[in-house]
């Protein structure tokens, strides 16, 4: 009996292996789309990846090197800030906007809960530059980086040059950020019936998917649209979200539909982070006479309306997208020299 | 058969060797820092002035007054662009011309500054500072425009009086987003090509 639960245990080793490449670096999960990520610009390497790892870690990338990547996107809460609202970055200032998860880049036809970046790439530059994230400029990292005798030999290693260029170190950040790929939760397993729903998330699926998918659509569980979710605009920032990018007054408050993956952990809730429990996120949904304008129609039309035990049966189905594998992959953690 | 096919097609369409441009105010060699008098009383004055040109395959080269290397252009056709197109603004090639260390990035917002003055009006004494960001490739405020290059012209001339002129400092010194305005200013630009 002892050696057939051994063999099982190691078969199941075997098999969650095979699932999962051991070096962390990008893969395309089964029946998921096309990605969008331009990969033929930037093949991805081992040794890429890991450069781009080391920079993400590393706080030399923030003006007075103390904040790096991960400073706001903290791999147990799936590249999410635990804890605070809004971001807050270099001397302690604080952003208008909850830093979101990172996985499954790839994916994103946009980035920022506005839309208003359009390769990932380019999105480091953002929270590189900006003076209540990281507050340096592109030519201060490059100098710092261009000193490091040890970054020169890895950046020259991936990329063959002797000279850092920005679009060095872009490249380098975005092989590591778009590997960040979560498919091996719960819900994915009963996708590929390789395990069962109990009762209660099966009901909670049910749920889902006549009162949630539309928007959150499976597998990214977001259809990257922006929507007003009836939360209201935010009093402190009255930050307009689309609008800001198209300049149409018919995108205001409008934000990102964010991925549902790993939303048990990813707190808190909102672009602006404003509700720290998924229990408050589901007793807004449910209840639309506590609605404030703008509300995107979609929703509107919807008008859920949860009962308590109907919440708890769809917080039980939510759980099920976490992936414990991509939140304690070690090849995602801190490099340990 | 193949040498003969390139002297009938592609030496003319090369026409005499690649282009420089000039950049004059009047009759006067445009330089950054230097007042220009405008209508006898008003002179201006550019701290920074860049801007792109491209050909309709792509290739694009940044303009930048402060290094007068980037007048000579790389490519040589007949039809050039300025500003860029909708493809180049959102590619996400961030090197060479596109690298985002030369100023031109919008990186929140992505896309590329077609056109960038920064300088003072100096009006009876009085120091008007001024900057135009210019730029967009969304429908409708486009600042995109292919230029004809008369054939044997090498040397592209810029008369930027005619964009001067167009500036509207006093009552709008500061354009920082695609519209209306920015367009506006980028046609003077584009006028301003002899």
């Amino acid at each position: 009996m002892k050696t057939w639960g051994f063999l099982f245990v190691a078969c199941f080793g075997l098999i969650s292996l095979m699932i999962l490449p051991e070096d962390g670096l990008f893969y395309r999960p089964e029946k998921w789309p096309k990605p969008l990520y331009n990969f033929e610009d930037n093949p991805l390497t081992p040794e890429g990846f890991s450069l781009g790892r080391a920079l993400f870690y590393d706080p030399i990338l923030s003006e007075d090197s103390t904040v790096s990547c991960a400073s706001c996107h903290l791999q147990y809460t799936a590249f999410a800030h635990v804890d605070h609202s809004t971001s807050h970055g270099i001397n302690s200032r604080v952003g208008k906007r909850n830093a979101p998860g990172l996985m499954n880049l790839a994916w994103y036809p946009t980035f920022h809960w506005d839309g208003g970046v359009l390769n990932l790439n380019g999105q480091a530059i953002n929270p590189l530059t900006h003076p209540d994230e990281m507050g340096e400029t592109l030519e201060g990292v490059l100098k710092k980086l261009n000193r490091n005798s040890d970054y020169k030999a890895k950046f020259k290693k991936v990329f063959g040059a002797e000279h850092i260029k920005t679009s060095h170190l872009l490249k380098a950040l975005g092989q590591f950020t778009v590997s960040l790929v979560s498919a091996n939760s719960k819900y994915d397993s009963v996708m590929r019936k390789e395990s069962t729903f109990t009762a209660q998330e099966q009901r909670g699926y049910t749920l889902f998917r006549n009162h949630c998918n539309q928007c959150h659509t499976a597998p990214l569980f977001t259809n990257f649209e922006f929507k007003a979710n009836g939360i209201g605009p935010n009093n402190q920032f009255n930050d307009s979200g689309r609008a800001l990018i198209t300049g149409k007054a018919a995108d205001a408050y409008l934000f990102r539909v964010p991925t549902l993956r790993n939303i048990e952990y990813s707190f808190p809730y909102m672009h602006d982070g404003r509700m720290s429990k998924l229990k408050e996120v589901l007793a807004h949904y449910s209840n639309s006479l506590s609605w404030q304008k703008p509300v995107s129609s979609g929703l509107l039309q919807k008008k859920n309306t949860l009962n308590l035990n109907e919440q708890k049966d769809l917080l039980s189905f939510l759980k099920t997208l976490s992936d414990k594998q991509f939140l304690f992959n070690e090849a995602f953690r801190f490099p340990r020299k | 058969m193949l040498r003969f096919l390139f002297l009938f097609f592609v030496l003319p369409n090369l026409g005499f060797g690649q282009h420089t441009v000039k950049l004059k105010v009047g009759l006067a060699p445009f330089q950054l820092q230097t007042n220009y008098l405008m209508n006898g009383t008003d002179s201006i004055r550019l701290d920074q002035f860049k801007f792109y040109i491209g050909n309709q395959r792509g290739d694009y080269q940044l303009v930048d007054a402060s290094d007068t290397t980037t007048y000579n252009l790389p490519f040589a056709d007949k039809v050039l662009v300025i500003g860029m197109d909708s493809l180049a603004n959102t590619s996400g090639k961030l090197e060479g011309a596109f690298d985002p260390l030369l100023g031109m990035y919008w990186a929140w917002n992505t896309g590329y500054i077609h056109l960038k003055l920064v300088g003072c009006l100096v009006q009876k004494g009085r120091q008007l500072p001024f900057e135009y960001h210019i730029g967009g490739y969304k429908a409708p405020f486009e600042t995109f425009v292919p230029i004809k290059i008369p054939a044997r012209t090498k040397n592209i001339t810029l008369q930027l009086e005619r964009l001067f002129t167009a500036l509207p400092i006093t009552t709008k010194p500061n354009i920082m987003l695609p519209g209306a305005a920015a367009q506006q200013i980028f046609r003077a630009f584009s006028t301003a090509f002899e």
